[in-house]
Parts: C-alpha cells; structure tokens; sequence
C-alpha cells in the first residue's frame, strides 16, 4: 500500500499542478474580462462627458454604467 | 519502479505550495492588494479601488452568510463609490437620485439577478435604472451605434465582419486570454459599441469572443473561402463600366451591410474643398487627411490599400466608395468611416 502511494505520488502531483494551471487561466480570463469592461466602460464614460458635458443626462448615464461595471468586477474577482 | 525518498519529498513539498499558493489566492477578499485603475487623460479621474467602500472592502461578512439586503447594500456602496470617483465630488442631485433608487426593493431585486449572469448585464442595469425614473444608458448606447454605423442595419448584420476582425486579432496574438483580446478589440470605439448595442450590454460577448478563439483558424478559413469564391483577388481590368460590372461574380452576401449614407458623404464633400500632398491628392474631392491614407495603410494589406485607392481614383469618391462596397465591403466600411469621422470633426 505505501509503495503503491509513493508510487502514485509523482502523477498525483502532476494533476494537481495541471488543475491548479487551468483553474488559475479561467480565473485569470474572467477577471481580465471584467477588468476591460469596467475599463471601457469608464473610457466610454469619459468620452461622453466631454462630448455631453459632465452634468447631462448622457455623462450621468455612462459614469453609473461604469460604476456598475466596477462592481461586477469586485463582486466576482 | 522504486521511487527515490527525494522524489517523494519533492512531490510533497511541490502539493503543500501549490496548496498555499491556492489558499493565497482564495483566500477571503479582506486586504486585498491595491489595484489602480489607469487614468484615461491627464484630466480624468483615476480609480484607485483601495479608495472603494472601506465597509465593502474590508467589514464584509463572508459571501456565504450575505443576506440580500446585505449583498444589495454592498454592491450600492461599491458602485457609489465608483461613480463618486467618476464624477469627482462627494455627492450632487444625480448622486442622491442614485443613490435613493438603489436603496429599493427593486434594487435588490437587481442585483438578485445580477448575480445569476456571469460578467456584467448592462440590460439589467438598464431596466432597473428606467424603472427608478432615472433614464438610462440604452438610449446613449442605441445614438453611438446610429453615429458610428451610419451605414444602417441592426448589429447583426456586422457580426459576421466583427468575427472576422476578432479572428484575425485572435491570430494575431495567439497566447493572450479573452478577456485580453477582448480589451485590445475594444480599443477600436466602433468595436466596442458594436459589442455593447449587439450583446444589449455584455450580455454573451465573452463566449461569442470564447468561441472565436477556439476556432479562429476555421473562422477564417471560411471567409476566405467565400472571398475566393465570389470576389477577384486582383484588381478589376480598366475596362467599360458594364463589362466591369458583368464580370463581377454577384457576391454572397456576408452580412455587411451595402447601402451608403450619400447624403452624410455629400453633405460632406460640400464641404470638404482642401486637399493635401499624399497619395489621396490624386482622388478629386476625397476628404484628405495624413490621418486617412495612414489609418488605411496601417489596417489593409498593400495590394488592397492600392486596389481601393485605384477604384476610388477612378470613379470618384461616391462612386468609387459604392465600387468598393462591392469588391472589398471591409476597407469600404473603414473608407466611410473615415470620411464620416472626419465630417463630424470639422
């Protein structure tokens, strides 16, 4: 029993890195995807308070856009 | 097999780090390493989220025990705190409006569902906003579409284009995630808003990108099949108008859209007298700019940059552009573009 653990140990460990890899690349995407939309979101907020003015309806409109975009973005990373 | 002590050793102490680095990585968010937010222009706000709701941040119970209303609170005092960010100031009319309608049932009602989407859902967001009297971005969203794709049609009729764009930029950067490409992708304003006004808000533009990167060499490899099909790879002979024109195979249709918007390009072209010395001097009455031949050239290919430039020498911008919405739909949907940034620029 202890030979075959000792065995099996060097492919157990294999797994484990090959899980942890993957696991970390999805956790890593999602994230990265949801750091580029808030970032969009903010640009494109941004770009309609310059073209609005800050106070229209159309800069008030984009920035709670990006706000929202900024909580998803903590709420699941 | 015997296994040296060492191996297994290593292979132990390799499983305990992974097992810290995992714990480090999942560990509950409380104290988590500042993240800054770059700024988009020397003026803009930066967005430091170490700055965000220290309640949000730091006092929050763990996500299991959350209670809606708790879970709703701390998504209000995150997004209030981004948008105070945004907006520079402590609070002002909008601030407050804000901030009484997220304090509602129907807020945490938005966020109940919020939470079941993966990613970010605009729409909802949206209906929540209108719902609360407070207008939203959908109408802001639907204007930038209209005045980015002055073509016409809905946004699926770009998809098939979009596709392509993002398959060539899937090529091109092999090893990048989606959420980066997606990012580089963006960095085209058309392309974004595109994204926003066909997924109504980030709502499955991540596997539609996932997707096209899964599969980008087939993707492409369709479309060229379909170019190769029914679309000359080299330039149209100088011959009569309608020989040229029973020569061309009728194309399939890819989805791009094929009707102009002359009067935006005459109304353009009234206007637009001056003309510089680059290669566009030669185009009668073409907007020119460095900026033009230079966003082109650094988008096309050589051959299809000079085949573009020859058929709008040839025929004029109006004309010319309708020619190349035949031949090359893509550098006709850029060439527009252009004249039509340049339009609204002046």
């Amino acid at each position: 029993m202890r030979t075959l653990l000792m065995k099996s140990l060097p492919a157990l460990a294999l797994l484990l890195v090959l899980t942890f890899g993957f696991t970390m690349i999805a956790i890593g995407s999602t994230c990265s995807y949801l750091y580029a939309v808030a970032v969009e979101a903010t640009e494109y907020a941004q770009r309609a308070c310059d073209t609005y003015g800050s106070g229209s309806n159309e800069c008030n409109w984009a920035q709670s856009d990006a706000g929202a975009c900024w909580n998803a973005y903590y709420e699941q990373c | 097999m015997r296994i040296k002590p060492i191996y297994a050793i290593s292979s132990l102490a390799l499983v305990l780090v992974l097992c810290g680095i995992t714990w480090k990585a999942f560990r509950p968010k409380n104290g988590e390493p500042v993240k800054i937010y770059k700024a988009v222009s020397p003026g803009s706000p930066t967005i430091d989220t170490s700055q965000a709701p220290q309640n949000a941040q730091t006092a929050h119970p763990e996500e299991e025990a959350l209670t809606s209303e708790e879970r709703a609170e701390r998504s209000k005092d995150f997004t209030l705190e981004a948008v105070r960010i945004l907006r520079g100031t402590e609070t002002d009319p909008f601030m407050e409006k804000l901030q009484k309608a997220m304090e509602t049932p129907e807020y945490q009602e938005y966020v109940g569902k919020q939470q079941e989407t993966f990613g970010v859902d605009l729409s909802l967001w949206w209906d929540f906003l209108e719902s609360q009297g407070l207008g939203s971005g959908r109408s802001l969203q639907d204007r930038d579409f209209t005045a980015l794709f002055p073509g016409g049609g809905e946004s699926n009729d770009y998809e098939p284009y979009m596709r392509k764009k993002f398959a060539e930029l899937v090529l091109e950067n092999p090893f990048k995630d989606t959420g980066s490409l997606l990012s580089e992708f963006w960095q085209d304003e058309a392309n974004y808003i595109w994204t926003r006004q066909h997924f109504n808000g980030h709502v499955g533009d991540y596997d539609w990108a996932e997707n096209i990167r899964e599969n980008a060499g087939s993707i492409l490899a369709e479309f060229t099949a379909v170019e190769t099909e029914t679309v000359p790879s080299t330039p149209i002979p100088d011959v009569a108008e309608e020989t040229r024109d029973s020569q061309l195979p009728i194309r399939q249709e890819t989805g791009i859209p094929t009707e102009a918007s002359e009067q935006k390009l005459r109304l353009f072209l009234e206007r637009e007298t001056a003309l510089t010395p680059d290669i566009f001097t030669d185009i009668p009455n073409l907007p020119n700019n460095g900026g033009f031949e230079k966003a082109l050239r650094e988008q096309f290919s050589p051959e299809r940059f000079n085949t573009a430039v020859q058929t709008l020498t040839q025929y004029g911008p109006e004309e010319g552009l309708r020619k190349l919405k035949e031949s090359d739909p893509e550098i006709a949907f850029h060439v527009e573009r252009l004249i039509q940034t340049t339009a609204e620029t002046d």
